[in-house]
């Protein structure tokens, strides 16, 4: 099995691109609001459910200015 | 014009479609290539002597088409409901009338719309796809040219041109985004199950996508020449059907 470094190494660029869109959203959501669904529980999607979640809260969960 | 080209940016980078089309391309192309690195190594320590290498091809060629079936898939989906607001919202909201009674035509709002996220959905798909091929590279070794991955960059976002172009032609009709999405995404995965079931690909614009996935540096003239007939078309009949709306409903 491939040491953990190595993987960790591997992995580098989809952990910087997934924690810097979770970071992203969670700024949103904590100083913009949210829709559709309670702020924590946005939180918690975009935290923990891979690529999907922020996106999914970036097309329906973001609180949209007319 | 040019208002219309800030305006069509400034809406793409406020509703955030520029970082969920770069979100979405990236991640496949940083994902594939570990993804087929480390599949053999935990297959070896669950299963010992599966015959793995019969069935993947474990190198950069193998990354790239894998990649490109995950676009296919994943990608046109996420893509379809990133622009699927695109017309439809703006519509639905009446936002569309401020744009109007500034005189811009209803032809202007969709080569405004067509040209700012048409030259986004064409260069994500590319510049993804060279990321792809330089990360394959570096985990394995570099086997295939850097010429048929950018033809085939090109092929993918000239697909996702066409899809950009349903999605304005279904919200100009549907007026509604999760219909257009939903809309769009029926016909486009009909038009390619119809491509494989009758064998004529070449003549449809899913032919782009399958000569991108053979990354042998050919271009399908048949299916790229109606394809842009397909994207004109589209354009026209939502321009025309823009017209026909009543924007005194509010």
């Amino acid at each position: 099995m491939i040491v953990t470094r190595e993987l960790i190494l591997m992995l580098l660029p989809v952990i910087v691109l997934q924690l810097g869109l979770a970071v992203y959203c969670a700024v949103k959501i904590l100083t913009e609001g949210v829709q559709n669904l309670n702020r924590w529980v946005w939180l918690l999607i975009c935290l923990f459910i891979n690529l999907i979640g922020p996106i999914t809260f970036l097309l329906v969960g973001r609180k949209r200015d007319l | 014009m040019i208002n219309s080209l800030r305006k069509e940016i400034r809406y793409g980078l406020r509703n955030n479609t520029f970082l969920i089309l770069f979100a979405v391309f990236f991640f496949f192309a940083f994902m594939t290539p570990v993804m087929l690195k480390i599949l053999p190594e935990v297959l070896k320590s669950k299963f010992p002597g599966f015959p793995l290498q019969e069935l993947v091809n474990m190198t950069q060629l193998g990354c790239l088409q894998s990649y490109m079936g995950d676009v296919l898939e994943i990608g046109t989906l996420l893509v379809s409901l990133a622009l699927c607001g695109l017309l439809a919202q703006e519509i639905r909201d009446n936002t569309l009338v401020l744009p109007l009674c500034a005189g811009q035509s209803y032809s202007g709002i969709i080569a405004a719309k067509m040209l700012v996220f048409g030259t986004a959905v064409l260069l994500i798909p590319l510049a993804a796809l060279v990321t792809d091929y330089l990360y394959a590279g570096l985990l394995f070794s570099f086997d295939t040219g850097i010429l048929p991955v950018i033809t085939g960059g090109l092929l993918q976002g000239f697909y996702m041109v066409y899809l950009l172009s349903l999605l304005l032609l279904f919200g100009t009709l549907t007026k509604n985004p999760i219909a257009t999405a939903l809309l769009t995404l029926a016909v486009n995965y009909g038009l390619y199950f119809a491509g494989s079931l009758l064998d004529i690909h070449r003549y449809l614009p899913s032919g782009l996508l399958r000569e991108a996935q053979q990354l042998q540096n050919t271009i399908p003239l048949q299916a790229a020449v109606i394809t842009l007939a397909i994207i004109i078309a589209c354009a026209f009949l939502a321009s025309r059907t823009l017209q026909t709306l009543e924007w005194s409903k509010k």
